[in-house]
């Protein structure tokens, strides 16, 4: 046991809508090969789709804030639409938004970037504009899971494996952990999910079994 | 008081008017369908009650902002009352991407880009008669649209371009095949 191998298994799946269960499509596509020792890693967009989290442009209703901060946003932050901006403000309040637009932009200006998105709240870095998803949401907005942590922990229940997370991994190396079941390190696992192994959206991978999870981190100690 | 007041209301204005022109310099994207050098239609298939012919459409952003082509199709204006010897439908890809289902897939372009892309526009004639050839030869000059659906900086909104495929060029794809054969 001790010298099996942590090994990463993308799980291809039928494109998923708000009308799945992510839990049943993980049973449905990966169940057999869940084991006790692995970690259930599951993409945070998919997530966000099962639970009816996206908009289409069409819906949204900007308003003055939306129109003019967006103009303020690097352009290839989904923030820098109205639409992305809008459904921010619509998810963590404008008064919140605009706060963290006015500090975040003058810490920038003392040389530290990024803080709008820490202070903006947790969608703020996870909304996807248009084109962020494979059809047929390549035409929507969607925004982060809801209370990933819970996700995770239905996961985990139901397969009896060592645990379970929701993330949020590209292409860009860049990959956030952004709810496990207990007992698991998210920054452990976003090192682990480095490489994207979901792949692209084409590539309709959105489950990846960690196998060996548990026997690899007895080994690490 | 109203010294102050004046003051306020100066600095406000300047203000407004400083954002006014930093929207004005940054601009959008802008969409535009190359007409004039759309290249000639070519027979794509055939057969006895269909034939399918297409056309390349250049295109680019020349705005000053990345913009997304939410939906592009091909609109005809083909009124039986003008041609009814057979059903038109049409098709609108990508070379980049191109797709063979109809749907056009949401995608991201950015500005300035000097070369262009390039749109393919498949339109298919489908005749009860069963006789496609002898069909075309009642086909008249098309009127065709191209309709597009952008997301940019500002609210998202429609544009159309309109071209003319005349009727001589679908006897001349047609003629062309035939002298392949």
């Amino acid at each position: 046991m001790g010298q099996e191998k942590l090994e990463l298994l993308p799980v291809r799946t039928h494109i998923v809508t708000k009308k799945d269960d992510i839990v049943d499509v993980i049973e449905k596509y990966a169940g057999a090969n869940i084991g006790p020792g692995d970690v259930v890693s599951v993409a945070e967009s998919v997530v966000a789709i099962t639970q009816g989290r996206y908009k289409r442009p069409e819906e949204l209703n900007p308003g003055f804030w939306a129109r003019m901060l967006s103009r303020f946003i690097h352009r290839d932050s989904s923030l820098s639409s109205i639409n992305g901006m809008q459904v921010t403000m619509d998810e963590e309040g404008t008064f919140r938004v605009i706060a963290a637009f006015i500090v975040g932009g003058i810490a920038k200006v003392f040389g530290n970037s990024g803080l709008f998105y820490k202070l903006a709240g947790e969608q703020a870095p996870l909304v996807d504009d248009v084109t962020g998803t494979m059809p047929p949401f390549d035409k929507m907005l969607v925004f982060g899971p809801k209370e990933p942590n819970k996700v995770a922990e239905r996961i985990k229940e139901r397969f009896g494996c060592y645990g379970a997370a929701v993330a949020d991994v590209n292409d860009l190396k860049r990959a956030e952990v952004l709810g496990v079941s207990e007992g698991l390190d998210p920054k452990e696992l976003a090192r682990i999910l480095i490489d994207n192994p979901f792949g692209n959206a084409n590539q309709q991978t959105p489950i990846v079994i960690i196998k060996n999870y548990a026997a690899a981190a007895a080994m690490r100690g | 008081m109203w010294v102050l007041l004046g003051y306020v209301l100066a600095v406000l204005g300047i203000l407004a008017l400083s954002l006014a022109l930093f929207v004005w310099k940054q601009g959008d994207a802008e969409f535009f369908f190359d007409v004039p050098n759309r290249s000639s239609l070519i027979l794509e298939k055939e057969a006895e009650d269909s034939v399918v012919f297409s056309f390349q459409l250049p295109f680019k952003n020349k705005g000053s902002q990345q913009g997304t082509l939410m939906d592009v199709f091909a609109r005809p204006w083909l009124p039986s009352e003008q041609f009814s010897a057979a059903e038109l439908s049409t098709q609108l890809t990508i070379v980049s991407n191109p797709r063979y289902d109809g749907y056009w897939e949401a995608a991201l372009f950015p500005m300035d880009k000097t070369d262009n892309d390039v749109a393919i526009v498949r339109l298919r004639f489908d005749t009860p008669n069963g006789d496609i050839r002898q069909a075309m030869k009642q086909m008249v000059d098309l009127q065709l649209n191209i309709i597009y659906q952008i997301v940019a900086r500002s609210d998202w909104y429609l544009e159309k371009t309109m071209l003319t495929v005349p009727a001589e060029e679908f006897a001349a794809a047609l003629q062309q095949d035939m002298g392949q054969k």
